[in-house]
């Protein structure tokens, strides 16, 4: 019975606060769909050694509006086992060992140095630019028709040691070569 | 339903049985197989919906997670292949339509998001709805629609076919039993047709043919096994009924011929046999007699005499008794007519012989009733006179003593009578027995006095022995026992002389007394022991001694009257012993008449008003007697020849008292007592009888006329004061002391020496003891002894004894 009651709780405060959030920011979906989505891949992404740290770590790089809904599901939800931690960082000194690292638009010019970071940390990056898939960012953000999508370069994923799903690249706009597959512009 | 079920036959009984069998049994089989179709068929669309869309559902997991509706419908469209699934749909977490499918490009059906998992019908088709979830969280649901009109087709085919199987199972039901009934039904119709037959023909010789060894084979059996005995039985029937026509027969050959009439009715009265005998008791010869109603009416358990007709006389008597018998197998009356003319005729002689014997022996009773009081008259006049003439105080003494030995001897006669009347009534069968309750113990010291006196002078020594369990007061017939006792001791002092005399009184049970009685006499010879309870038969001895040979002879009869008997041991020259005993009831005081008997009574009392007494007798002796003794005592009287005499002085002097006489010319004294008893004086006045008749049923109807009492004569002058105290309350003065003392001054010393001198010494000396002694019981007895030599005398001593002046006596006796 405490348990129901407890449960019942729980879910009217997370009712309360999408609600809340989808009230306050209506403008904002699209970095809902963004934080949702990077919740997602860690759903169909599997980091080899990533059995080291307690907690599961996205850090944002730069200002992003992304920030507070993921936030916001780290709070609520966890990635396989581990908690979900959010660091936000301005400088590109003080990045931490992670396993998502998203790189907002605003930090473009890092870009080049973080994938070479990345590829030595074992740190997936995520990019949100028209673009950037074909110049070797393993998953980047675009929008088609209003519609958020993603792409992912293989060769970037699989330099960094991480196996993407079938389902996942199913549904991805695919990059191999620094080519688009399938015709897919 | 009840009826037509009975009239269906065994046939058509058997068809339908197997028919509904065969039906029900195929219904259950169809209606099951349909059902098992519909659930297994909806089990399994649930199943193959359910395998649908979950492999659908778990396909678009990861279209749900990345917003991909193309990914999505793509995915849905894969279930083209299946042809029932006409749409699918998914709707998001959001309740929001997510992607959609249908079969056919325009068939845009969707429907609403619903909360659980379920199928359900709507319109026709089935709708599937499932959950997507993702790492148990509900992140999607998918729903098909599933098209069953091939299922309905295929349902109803097999419906169709399930009914058809149904038809051709009953027609093939009804073509076999129509077949197998025969085996059952045909026996049995055929066993049918054969009880027909013997019903028709009444022939029991017929079988039924047995085909099988079944049930059936069996019912043949026993249907021939049952034909059989009813042979049998007929035959067996048929042989006793022609036994019995036979024994019939010869019943009515013997009951012809005896004499006893017999008639036999059927219930309803009607003759149905009668025999010679009651024909002629009846008086008809006539043939057609049989089936008429019989005349007589007989109550069950009794019989009538009826008058009847004989063959030689007209007229006769017959006993007619009835009992139940059978006659054709049926209950009837057998009526049974004896001839008892004969016997009749002999109980008529009986009658009139008895009648002309009762008539003798009345006469004997009367002549017997005479005489008493023939011969009791005059000996009432000689005791009577006797008696007033001992009043007389001028007598010298030797008058007196002539006197006693008158009375003595009057007094024994009067005895001798009272037996022989006592016989007579004894044979008559006359003898009352009067119960009384009385002292016995003082009886038996009465009786002791009056013997011890007589065996002295016998020179006997007496003893009497009276048990200490003998109760004091017992209730039987006193005077009787009194006789009893004195005839015995009487005997006993008869024959013995020197010797020793004893009674012993004890007590044999609880409801006995018994008395030894026995002496040292000479005894009785062996062979005259037998005549000793006879009347008028005495022994040898008894001869010598004289007597009437009446007084053992009415002992035994006193004895049997008070319930006992009498035996007696004797040897002769040794003694006797006589042994009786008697049955008695235990009494007590309160029942015992007191007897007082004071003394002479001199005069009445002063004062007495009540004293005027009628005296009537016939017989003028008797009647002086009564005058005189009353009158000498005060009475005032007055005297009657006759009862017509008396009814016309109590008319004018109006008596008391009247002391009548029974038998009288010109009017009896029932007659009197009658007249002056009807009027209103007369229930006031007192009728006493002074009757001679010795007969107890006498003294009955003098009482029922309504006399007061009743006398018996001669009388004892005690007895007649006694009576009118009794009825007037007289009282008396009586001889007391003072007139003994002027006696005894009368007797001066030498006549007292004189009269002591005619005493034998052995008697005043035993007086002298006793006083000495202080002995009060022997003293009176002794003193009382005395009388016999000289009542003066006596009454002096006793006088002295009653004062307890024993010195007084002493002295006198001391010379």
């Amino acid at each position: 019975m405490r348990k129901i009651i407890y449960i019942s709780f729980i879910c009217s405060i997370f009712w309360l606060c999408l609600s809340g959030f989808y009230e306050k920011q209506p403008q904002t979906s699209e970095s809902n769909v963004k934080a949702v989505f990077i919740f997602n891949f860690t759903k169909y992404l599997e980091w080899t050694n990533n059995t080291k740290s307690k907690t599961f770590d996205i850090v944002i790089f730069g200002k992003s509006d992304i920030t507070a809904p993921l936030r916001e599901i780290a709070g609520l939800k966890k990635a396989g086992e581990k908690k979900i931690r959010i660091i936000e960082i301005d400088n590109i000194d003080e990045i931490p060992p992670c396993n998502i690292m998203y790189v907002d638009p605003s930090q473009e010019k890092y870009l080049s140095n973080l994938l070479q970071t990345a590829k030595e940390k074992e740190i997936l990056i995520i990019s949100n630019k028209k673009g950037y898939g074909v110049l070797g960012v393993p998953i980047n953000f675009v929008t088609i028709d209003g519609k958020v999508k993603f792409e992912i370069n293989i060769n970037s994923i699989e330099e960094i040691g991480i196996k993407p799903s079938s389902q996942l690249l199913k549904l991805a706009i695919l990059i191999k070569n620094g080519k688009y597959i399938d015709g897919k512009n | 339903m009840a009826k037509i079920k009975r009239k269906i036959s065994i046939k058509n009984k058997l068809i339908a049985i197997q028919m509904l069998t065969a039906f029900l049994v195929l219904l259950f089989y169809t209606i099951f197989s349909i059902y098992n179709e519909v659930v297994f068929y909806e089990q399994s669309v649930i199943k193959k919906s359910e395998s649908v869309a979950n492999l659908l559902g778990v396909n678009c997991i990861s279209a749900l997670n990345f917003l991909d509706e193309k990914a999505a419908e793509e995915i849905l469209s894969s279930v083209k292949a299946e042809n029932d699934i006409v749409n699918a749909w998914i709707y998001n977490n959001d309740q929001n339509l997510f992607a959609s499918y249908s079969k056919i490009e325009s068939d845009l059906y969707s429907f609403p998001y619903m909360p659980d998992n379920k199928g359900e019908y709507v319109d026709g088709f089935f709708i599937y709805t499932s959950n997507i979830i993702q790492e148990d969280e509900i992140i999607g649901q998918i729903s098909l629609r599933i098209d069953m009109t091939s299922y309905w087709s295929d349902l109803s085919k097999n419906v169709i076919i399930a009914i058809f199987v149904l038809i051709v199972g009953m027609v093939l039901a009804y073509l076999l039993s129509r077949l197998t009934q025969k085996s059952i039904s045909n026996p049995i119709l055929k066993l049918v047709s054969t009880v027909d037959e013997i019903s028709e023909t009444g022939d029991y010789t017929l079988r039924a043919e047995k085909k099988t060894n079944d049930e059936i084979g069996k019912l043949y059996d026993g249907f021939n096994k049952m034909l059989t005995q009813i042979n049998i039985r007929d035959e067996e029937r048929s042989k006793t009924e022609n036994i019995l026509r036979a024994s019939q027969a010869s019943f009515v050959n013997i009951v012809g011929k005896t004499d006893v009439g017999y008639i036999i009715l059927d219930k309803q009265k009607r003759i149905q046999f009668i025999n010679r005998a009651a024909g002629i008791f009846l008086n008809t010869t006539d043939k057609n007699i049989l089936g008429n109603e019989c005349k007589y009416s007989v109550p069950k358990n009794e019989v009538l005499e009826i008058e009847i007709t004989r063959e030689n006389t007209d007229f006769g008597w017959g006993e007619i008794s009835k009992l139940d018998t059978q006659w054709d197998n049926n209950p009837a009356d057998l009526i049974i007519i004896h001839d008892v003319t004969e016997r009749k005729n002999a109980e008529e002689n009986i009658l009139k012989a008895r009648e002309e014997a009762e008539a003798a022996n009345q006469a004997k009773s009367i002549f017997l009733a005479n005489m008493s009081h023939e011969i009791r008259t005059p000996m009432n006049a000689i005791l009577g006179f006797t008696q007033i003439m001992q009043r007389d105080k001028t007598l010298n003494q030797e008058q007196l003593n002539n006197l006693e030995t008158i009375s003595k001897s009057g007094e024994h006669l009067l005895g001798l009578i009272n037996d022989i009347l006592e016989m007579s009534k004894i044979e008559a069968g006359r003898t009352s027995f009067n119960q009384t309750c009385f002292d016995l113990h003082s009886l038996i010291y009465d009786i002791e006095k009056m013997f011890r006196l007589r065996c002295e002078s016998n020179k006997n020594k007496l003893e009497i022995n009276t048990d200490k369990n003998i109760p004091k007061y017992i209730v039987t017939d006193e005077n009787k026992l009194r006789q009893v006792i004195i005839n015995l001791l009487s005997n006993a002092v008869k024959f013995t002389n020197n010797g020793i005399i004893s009674l012993h009184v004890y007590l044999k049970n609880e409801n006995q007394i018994g008395f030894d009685v026995k002496d040292t006499g000479i005894g009785i010879p062996q062979h005259e022991i037998h005549k000793l309870f006879k009347y008028f038969e005495q022994a040898s001895g008894g001869m010598k001694v004289g007597g009437t040979g009446l007084g053992l002879a009415l002992s035994q009869e006193f004895i049997k009257l008070m319930g006992g008997d009498i035996s007696v041991e004797s040897t002769e020259g040794k003694g006797s012993k006589f042994n009786f005993y008697i049955q008695f009831e235990k009494g007590d005081s309160s029942q015992v008449e007191k007897v007082v008997n004071i003394g002479k009574v001199i005069r009445i009392a002063d004062g007495v008003e009540k004293n005027k007494i009628l005296v009537v007798d016939d017989n003028e002796a008797n009647r002086k007697v009564l005058v005189k003794l009353l009158t000498i005592v005060g009475f005032d009287v007055r005297e009657a020849e006759n009862g017509k005499e008396a009814v016309d002085i109590f008319d004018q002097w109006h008596p008391h008292a009247i002391l009548m006489d029974n038998v009288m010319p010109v009017m009896d004294g029932k007659e009197a007592t009658k007249i002056i008893k009807a009027t209103k004086l007369g229930i006031e006045t007192k009728i006493i009888f002074v009757t001679a008749s010795a007969l107890e049923e006498e003294r009955k109807k003098i009482i029922e006329i309504g006399a007061d009492d009743f006398m018996r004569k001669p009388f004892k002058e005690d007895k007649i004061f006694e009576m009118l105290h009794k009825h007037l309350n007289i009282k008396y003065i009586y001889e007391d002391a003072q007139d003994i003392r002027e006696k005894q001054n009368m007797l001066n010393d030498e006549e007292i020496e004189a009269i002591l001198l005619t005493i034998p010494d052995e008697l005043k000396q035993n007086i002298y003891n006793a006083a000495i002694n202080g002995d009060i019981e022997k003293l009176e007895i002794f003193i009382e002894s005395l009388s016999e030599y000289n009542t003066e005398i006596t009454s002096v001593l006793l006088t002295y004894a009653k004062r307890f002046s024993y010195d007084s006596i002493t002295n006198l006796l001391k010379n």
